[in-house]
């Protein structure tokens, strides 16, 4: 067979799947979707491990209240809402005072719609490399930055606000709502953080109930049911029906002021990043004698997370292969099955003179152009999937 | 032969298309570091001893920032937000603490790169005995149910050279440990000239100490550690001296000159004309010891260790048989 009985064999074999285009769609999606999956498990697993790794990697240290260390990592790390218990902020101060670290603290109790809202140091922005991509950082109690993601999905920016979730709908002690001021909107990091509301960890303990602003009673003092009366002193009492305000503006932040020594109160975990090796020895053996606290090295944890998902994972790819594999022979059925269907076509070729070669380069053509298309299909699924995050398994638990 | 392509290509082009638009979820913004601040590192000092300590050990390697340098009371001081956001662009944030300064307690400055001088002796804190916010004192409900009344500080915790020395310490601290690109060497020489300087002061404290001055009242409360420094036989008058109304009114003042026979009245800048009478009518002669909170000048040139000096030495003038030059 020459050269233009293989092109006019190519060109049959096209024109007779694209007649049955319906039929050669489904084929090479079938096919396309069967060698893709495993290749987009693989690859999502092998980005989840490199990206999921990186961001261990770069925290160093953290401290959190006794219990998992699975939990506070992820926590931590991911702002998982799993609750988490806390300990006292002046952990902090213990950890930067001996000069071995600095210790980023991170309260992490508080949501906005369902998005984290991070109570942290304003250095938490340079540990992690977040720019400021619009508007400007927080400076002060009530304001916040948002993380792009989150900007993006709300259709946020600054001057807007964000209203943080109540506590509990029938916790009448929690505390309240707060409406957060938006100052500034973060860089895309690709990482945890897009979907975060950044704020001062006072503005945090503000959200717990833990401080509060008041209302000048002087603006309320002709409402009997706010203004109880007046002590010998000559001061002013309020009743119970007076509520904290649920937006700090910077007036109201003259009277901001938190019940107990803000060193006693709580937070969820700390980011604890050493000047030197050294340093890293010595204050993990310090911290590691303590009880109270608990100290986790997100790399190590994260490795062992991660053993157990590549085992899923591994088992995941196998029996997607499998299936493959199935596809694979039942669409090899269907073309044998279309090739009988054909018999009448196939002889009435043979019979206007085409060859047994050329009717066999038809049928080769047929299959070599549906595994193509459904190589090219596999291959843009495949490059879709890079669009997806690098840590989706983990985002996806948030 | 009629060939109907349209579902094959229909494909083919969907996945063009999703290819071409739908795959690339990226921004493609790259993920730098932040922008480096060009020419030297920056030092914040919230008041003029902490601007004077940085400016003495960090010579031309640093620049130096504070309230005071642009006029500014740093006592008064308030800044914005966005003051608030140049200040945490600094390369390390010098506070006093023990109170001084009430803007830092609500403005969120990295831990990292702030430096609470103060906080090393915090058991040398003196209290205070002037509430300057009362507003924080309140209770919720008739009961007193939540009472949070708490102490509040002497702040001016350097009129004592040791503490001041303390202070300047953790500074020298902070900036051997926190500026980039700069001599920890030309910091530590220069650090230790200060400490010197800072000793021999506190050596003055000490030999005044010694001396059996006479009572004194403090026009305004800020002097309780140099007070403690010196040993001074100190009267709190809280007199607000050279406003148009005192404070606590005449009478009051002219009680404390007879409950304690001071001769002397201690004023942080020179009195006007109708105060100064009106100090000799009660038999008070002004006494000049800055505050030093400020420098007596914004452009002035002087140092922190210079103008202490001057405040001892007036002190040491009041102690009988003693003159200083």
């Amino acid at each position: 067979m020459n050269l233009r009985g293989l092109l006019n064999a190519i060109n049959l074999a096209w024109r007779h799947l694209a007649f049955h285009g319906v039929r050669s769609s489904i084929l090479v999606l079938a096919l396309g979707i069967s060698a893709a999956l495993p290749l987009v498990i693989q690859s999502l697993i092998e980005r989840g491990e490199t990206a999921t790794m990186a961001r261990a990697d770069r925290t160093p240290l953290v401290v959190g209240a006794p219990g998992g260390g699975i939990d506070l990592v992820l926590g931590a790390l991911w702002f998982l809402p799993e609750p988490l218990g806390s300990i006292p902020s002046r952990t902090v101060g213990e950890i930067t005072d001996s000069g071995l670290a600095d210790a980023l603290p991170l309260s992490l109790s508080a949501r906005a719609g369902g998005a984290p809202v991070v109570g942290t140091d304003v250095g938490y922005l340079d540990f992690r490399d977040l720019r400021i991509a619009e508007g400007r950082s927080f400076a002060v109690p009530g304001e916040c930055v948002l993380g792009a993601d989150l900007a993006a999905k709300r259709g946020l920016g600054p001057g807007d606000t964000i209203l943080t979730d109540p506590e509990g709908l029938l916790d009448i002690g929690g505390g309240y709502p707060l409406r957060l001021r938006i100052t500034g909107v973060l860089a895309p990091a690709r990482s945890p953080d897009d979907g975060a509301v950044f704020c001062d960890l006072r503005t945090s303990w503000i959200i717990a109930g833990h401080g509060h602003v008041h209302i000048d009673l002087e603006e309320v003092k002709d409402e009997p049911e706010v203004l109880m009366g007046t002590s010998e002193e000559g001061r002013s009492i309020a009743s119970a029906a007076i509520t904290p305000y649920t937006e700090l503006t910077p007036e109201r932040l003259e009277t901001l002021h938190f019940h107990g020594n803000p060193e006693d109160l709580p937070i969820e975990g700390l980011v604890v990043v050493p000047r030197d090796a050294k340093s890293s020895t010595i204050l993990s053996a310090r911290l590691e004698r303590r009880g109270e606290i608990q100290l986790a090295r997100p790399s190590v944890v994260i490795a062992e997370v991660l053993e157990r998902v590549f085992k899923i994972g591994a088992l995941l790819a196998g029996i997607l292969v499998a299936t493959g594999v199935a596809t694979l022979a039942v669409v090899a059925l269907v073309l044998a099955l279309s090739i009988r269907l054909r018999r009448d076509e196939l002889d009435t070729l043979s019979r206007i003179g085409a060859g047994r070669a050329t009717i066999a380069t038809l049928l080769l053509s047929e299959v070599v152009i549906l595994a193509g298309g459904a190589a090219l299909f596999a291959l843009l699924v495949l490059a879709c999937s890079f669009s997806l995050p690098d840590d989706l398994v983990l985002r996806l638990a948030n | 032969m009629t060939t109907n392509h349209a579902p094959l290509l229909g494909l083919v082009a969907g996945a063009l298309l999703l290819a071409a638009t739908g795959c690339d979820g990226t921004s493609g913004e790259p993920r730098g570091a932040a922008p480096e601040a060009s020419g030297p590192p920056t030092v914040f000092a919230d008041n003029f001893p902490l601007q004077s300590f940085a400016q003495v050990m960090g010579g031309t390697e640093v620049e130096v920032n504070s309230p005071c340098l642009e006029g500014e009371s740093a006592v008064d001081y308030r800044p914005t937000p966005e003051q608030i956001i140049e200040i945490q662009d600094a390369s390390l944030i010098l506070l006093n603490g023990a109170e001084f300064a009430n803007w830092t307690a609500n403005a969120s400055l990295p831990g990292s790169r702030t430096i609470i001088t103060a906080n090393a002796f915090r058991d040398q804190w003196l209290e205070s005995t002037h509430h300057h916010h009362h507003d924080h004192d309140h209770q919720h409900g008739p009961e007193g149910e939540g009472v949070h009344d708490h102490a509040h500080w002497a702040s001016h915790t350097w009129l004592d050279p040791n503490l001041a020395r303390e202070q300047a310490a953790a500074a020298a601290a902070g900036m051997q440990n926190r500026l980039p690109g700069v001599s920890t060497v030309g910091i530590r020489a220069r650090a230790e000239d200060l400490m010197a300087e800072l000793g021999a002061l506190a050596d003055q404290a000490a030999l005044i100490r010694g001396l059996e001055l006479p009572p004194i009242i403090g026009s305004e409360p800020v002097y309780e550690y140099l007070a403690s420094a010196c040993g001074l036989d100190l009267h709190e008058a809280d007199w607000h001296w050279n406003e148009p109304t005192p404070h606590d009114g005449m009478e009051s003042l002219r009680n404390l000159v007879l409950a304690t026979g001071a001769r002397h009245l201690l004023v942080p800048s020179a009195p006007t004309a109708e105060r100064l009478e009106v100090l000799r009518e009660l038999g008070l002669e002004p006494v000049l010891v800055m505050p030093l909170a400020n420098p007596p000048t914004p452009d002035g040139t002087e140092t922190f260790t210079t103008l202490m000096g001057r405040n001892l030495d007036q002190l040491q003038a009041l102690a009988p048989g003693q003159s200083v030059d």
